[in-house]
């Protein structure tokens, strides 16, 4: 049997948030913050904002579904969109959805299931309130919000549901939503 | 509102690729804290350390092999043996529908140190896979981080309950209600430990 090394396209793993090797990466997340945890809202200075990680495909990937972690005390509404590399809306799940189940995830399908090219994109997450302990997050109190604007981080003011292009601006909230996309059909998370 | 209407690419079709992946050679040793599992996802998610822990289930986490593996033997780390317990870990389809190998259980024996069960060799070709471990009873711990539930379901954890040994010939994910995450695995080496 040959290998086939750097041919064989690359299989990604169920998930992809922003821990993920695909995006910020478990290094970057414990250098400055601990587990996520529900705490200070990343929309504690506006609601109705997407903020927003960058994220890279080596191969072209299916999303089915996308998540978010809700906090101790769920509540508000939500929505999850993909961006390409330039800002561009490119899907999203279509709705406003209201928070539901404390401190669990709460998966939502897309308006369509999206295949994605291999490349840079970016996946956001807006919220409607600026309440605490609403949705789970990684929080960098300690050392501050330049990481977030060095890893690629950004926000758009954004009303529910999310749609059209972003035009980012500096991510200068602490914390940073813990949200996600599903690749596997079937059993989400 | 605009959707994606790219094409799929084809799997093994390596002439439809964009630009080469950046393909990696698995590690010898794969386990729920590897990069073909959810090492990243966990990592990210919590800030604690292996400690014994009596399992609450069958605890099972995906893996991605982007080579064919072949598996020589099962392993799982102890914690601190009381008792009489057996445990076992097995690999299935993504589905869950088909058992690919199982270590068929072994009395857990050694307190902090990692067993392993030698099994009849098997290549698992590339994909995804589910790896699970159980135990047969609680009266002994295995190695474990123990994290919040949400976090071990957001890096794609699952679980079954049940403590069963050997673990079925199936295997069913449902959503995770405990944050254990065991320190277990398959190896691709006759030395494990």
């Amino acid at each position: 049997m040959s290998r086939r090394y750097g041919i064989a396209p690359y299989i990604m793993p169920p998930t992809i948030t922003a821990a993920s090797r695909f995006a910020l990466t478990s290094s970057m997340m414990r250098s400055g913050s601990a587990a996520p945890a529900s705490g200070t809202s990343p929309w504690s200075d506006a609601a109705n904002t997407v903020i927003a990680f960058p994220f890279v495909l080596p191969v072209t990937t299916p999303i089915y579904k996308v998540f978010w972690v809700n906090g101790s005390a769920a509540g508000g509404n939500s929505d999850i969109a993909i961006y390409d590399e330039n800002y561009n809306f490119l899907v999203g799940t279509g709705a406003a959805t209201a928070g539901s189940g404390n401190s669990v995830p709460q998966v939502v399908a897309l308006s369509a299931t999206t295949w994605l090219s291999p490349g840079l994109y970016y996946a956001g997450m807006a919220h409607s309130a600026t309440t605490i302990n609403q949705v789970f997050r990684w929080s960098v109190a300690t050392i501050g919000t330049a990481i977030w604007q060095a890893l690629g981080c950004w926000k758009f003011a954004q009303t529910l549901p999310i749609s059209g292009n972003a035009t980012p601006a500096d991510l200068t909230n602490v914390a940073l939503p813990y949200f996600g996309l599903i690749t596997r059909s079937g059993f989400d998370v | 509102m605009p959707t994606s209407s790219l094409k799929p690419a084809m799997i093994g079709n390596p002439m439809s690729l964009s630009f080469p992946s950046s393909y990696r050679p698995n590690m010898v040793m794969i386990h729920p804290f590897s990069v073909e599992a959810h090492g990243d996802e966990l990592m990210g998610g919590t800030t604690a350390n292996l400690t014994s822990t009596t399992p609450a289930g069958q605890h099972g986490c995906m893996i991605t092999l982007n080579d064919s593996f072949l598996v020589r033997k099962v392993w799982w780390a102890n914690g601190t043996i009381g008792g009489s317990n057996n445990a076992d870990v097995a690999v299935y389809s993504e589905d869950g529908a088909t058992r690919i190998l199982f270590g068929n259980g072994a009395l857990m024996s050694g307190s902090n140190t990692v067993q392993e069960i030698d099994i009849s060799d098997v290549l698992v070709p590339r994909g995804r896979y589910w790896m699970v471990y159980s135990q047969s009873g609680v009266t002994n711990g295995v190695l474990a981080v123990t994290m919040a539930v949400a976090n071990v379901r957001a890096a794609g954890f699952a679980f079954a309950s049940g403590l069963t040994v050997p673990i079925g010939s199936t295997w069913t994910p449902s959503a995770a209600t405990s944050g254990i995450v065991p320190l277990f695995g398959i190896a691709g080496r006759t030395q494990v430990a």
